[in-house]
């Protein structure tokens, strides 16, 4: 009885998480803009790839795919770069500010990013950065890097010291220790920091509306919201664009799992 | 080789602690140097300070004839052996011992030898290829020997590394660091809080605590001519008994008897004297010779071992042990008497505690 009920708890929100996804697929596979219509099935009977050829010959859905992916890899590299450093320094090193620094890193994300923006967009427009690249990605990064380097320290807090000695005393450089011994070790958290890095880049549009401001530009969030009019929206385009975008996502995902597993330092010391 | 020389080496660390203060000494070429005393006495912190692992805060340490104060661990041309062994996860055993000499771009060939040429010593060859989660603690043990064996340092210096072993590895892993210490003929420097092991492989013995240096001497002479009350209880096992005493007119009262002493005691002593026996040091009655001091203490425990018996003692609120043969008849709840000879004896004043 009880497994009775778990089943079906667990089978309601199944079709909770999966309805909306089959959905999506089902309407961009639809000719036309038929959003409402009734019918469940999940390939419509005069199925047809019409939105998604439309999309990249009558669209510069290219170009935006382009542009995200520029702005998610850039977001991600810089990201997995300072976290990794920052984390290991917030780990590692006893400093002036270091615990003044942890807790304004934690403050920052109690602020939404909704209420930064007024700020933001001044900051950026004082150092011309307003439609550019660099300046949107500075802001992920920014947005992204307090969670990831604390997620960092708390990782490398998991690695022992004396691992990193015993590379300093086989003739290894701090850095060297560093990238040679705690960094392998800290796959898992770098796979963690970049994934996150990736989707806080990958997805954005509130931040990405009021910094891009040339069609040219945008993202695939903005570039998506533009089938969307006063009038109609293009739910067919806007469909197809939707799977299209989650497939790097899913890719990705899929990809980097594989370092993440937990036990990389078992055996390394005594526990 | 090298020798290791300490010169009034100083560790204060953040906050105003001191964990070692003025400590010198000098491990010769070639010699078998422990650190030994009870947990916060500062001798993992000396051990880390000529790693290079800790700085120095003050005084000089030299490895050969150059001062390393500022040198960087891996110029510093030495190996150490963590107590939980600090094994590289991800590498195999193989490139955790290669790793030292790959950093310091040896050649392929070499490093290939050595490593294979340690591990057939260390009867690690089966077990090249396994990742270190693969290994039992006394091969990790071995590994982390290992890693430090095929650079060939000047110096080894070892922190604790048999803690972590269960008490019949540990025999075994001493006698083949001993053995090591014949064969590399290489100056070591190990760290433990256990004096067997100190008195066992040490070829010096180096006593601390408090981060004060009390002693530093050879196994035999820790154990005969303790300088201070400290080193006599902590050398040997069971530690010696202490029994606080009053001296007055050639004779001092001990359990609230008047023991007249020899002449030559007579001028060392203080009035207030504390009186140290080992539990070795006393004998069944009928084995005292002439002269000696005899009690007759209330038996609390006996203490079979098989090859001896331990006797816990009470004597009007003195308690103590005694170390007998195995065939002692005493038993517990009764008295028994027991005879020890002063001239095995230590004497400390009561306020220093320093040897008399």
């Amino acid at each position: 009885m009880k497994k009775l009920l778990l089943y079906i708890f667990l089978t309601i929100f199944t079709v909770a998480t999966l309805y909306p996804i089959l959905n999506v697929i089902s309407i961009s596979l639809r000719p036309g803009d038929r959003l409402l219509t009734t019918s469940l099935a999940l390939i419509p009977p005069d199925a047809s790839f019409q939105s998604y050829v439309r999309l990249f010959t009558e669209n510069p859905f290219l170009r935006w795919l382009w542009n995200s992916t520029l702005v998610a890899v850039a977001v991600t590299l810089t990201g997995v770069a300072l976290a990794s450093t920052a984390g290991y320094a917030f780990s590692r090193f006893r400093f002036r500010g270091r615990n003044f620094g942890m807790a304004m890193l934690l403050t920052t994300q109690m602020f939404p990013a909704t209420m930064l923006l007024l700020p933001l967009f001044i900051m950026l427009a004082k150092l011309h950065l307003i439609n550019s690249y660099i300046g949107i990605v500075v802001v992920y990064t920014a947005t992204a890097l307090p969670f990831c380097v604390w997620q960092m320290k708390g990782y490398y807090d998991t690695i022992p010291v004396s691992l990193e000695e015993a590379a300093l005393i086989d003739g290894c450089s701090r850095w060297r220790a560093f990238y040679k011994i705690i960094l392998p070790l800290a796959a898992p958290a770098l796979v963690i920091t970049a994934l996150f890095s990736f989707l806080t880049a990958w997805s954005e549009y509130i931040v990405a509306a009021q910094i891009l401001q040339s069609e040219q530009m945008f993202t695939l969030p903005l570039g998506l919201k533009q089938f969307q009019s006063n009038m109609t929206t293009e739910w067919g385009l806007y469909a197809a664009g939707s799977v299209i975008i989650s497939i790097p996502v899913i890719a990705l995902f899929l990809f980097l799992t594989r370092w993440l597993v937990s036990g990389l330092t078992l055996g390394s010391v005594k526990g | 080789m090298a020798q290791v020389v300490l010169e009034g080496v100083t560790k204060i660390f953040e906050g105003d602690v001191t964990a070692a203060k003025d400590i010198s000494f000098t491990a010769q070429e070639g010699e078998f140097v422990v650190l030994v005393g009870p947990s916060g006495c500062g001798k993992s912190t000396i051990l880390r300070m000529i790693a290079g692992l800790e700085t120095v805060t003050e005084g000089r340490i030299s490895i050969g004839e150059r001062v390393v104060n500022d040198v960087h661990p891996k110029d510093r041309d030495i190996a150490m052996v963590f107590q939980n062994y600090a094994l590289y996860p991800h590498m195999s055993v193989y490139e955790n011992m290669a790793f030292g000499l790959r950093m310091r771009k040896f050649a392929k060939g070499e490093i290939d030898t050595r490593v294979k040429d340690v591990a057939e010593i260390l009867e690690l060859r089966d077990y090249l290829r396994r990742k270190p989660k693969a290994l039992s603690g006394g091969q990790r043990q071995r590994v982390a020997l290992g890693r430090a064996i095929v650079r060939h340092p000047q110096v080894f210096l070892f922190d604790e590394p048999l803690s972590n072993l269960d008490a019949k590895l540990r025999v075994q892993m001493r006698a083949e660091i001993a053995k090591l210490h014949q064969r590399l003929g290489a100056t070591m420097i190990y760290v433990t809080h256990d004096q067997v092991e100190a008195m066992t492989m040490g070829s010096r013995i180096v006593v601390l605590k408090d981060g004060l240096l009390q002693q530093v001497d050879t196994p035999l002479n820790l154990y005969n001519h303790p300088v201070n009350k400290f080193v006599a209880g902590f050398i040997g096992s069971p530690a010696m008994n202490f029994f606080a005493c009053d001296v007055e007119n050639g004779a001092f009262k001990f359990a609230n008897r008047n023991i007249a002493l020899p002449s030559e005691l007579q001028s060392r002593l203080k009035n207030k004297t504390i009186l140290g026996v080992r539990p070795e040091h006393f004998q069944a009655e009928k084995e005292a010779a002439d002269g000696w001091v005899k009690i007759k203490p209330l038996i609390e425990v006996v203490e079979p071992m098989g090859s001896e018996t331990y006797l816990h003692f009470n004597l009007d609120g003195l308690t103590g042990v005694a170390r007998l043969n195995a065939d002692v008849p005493a038993e517990a709840g009764k008295s028994f008497t027991l005879a020890f000879n002063l001239n095995n004896c230590h004497f400390f004043d009561a306020e220093t505690e320093q040897a008399l």
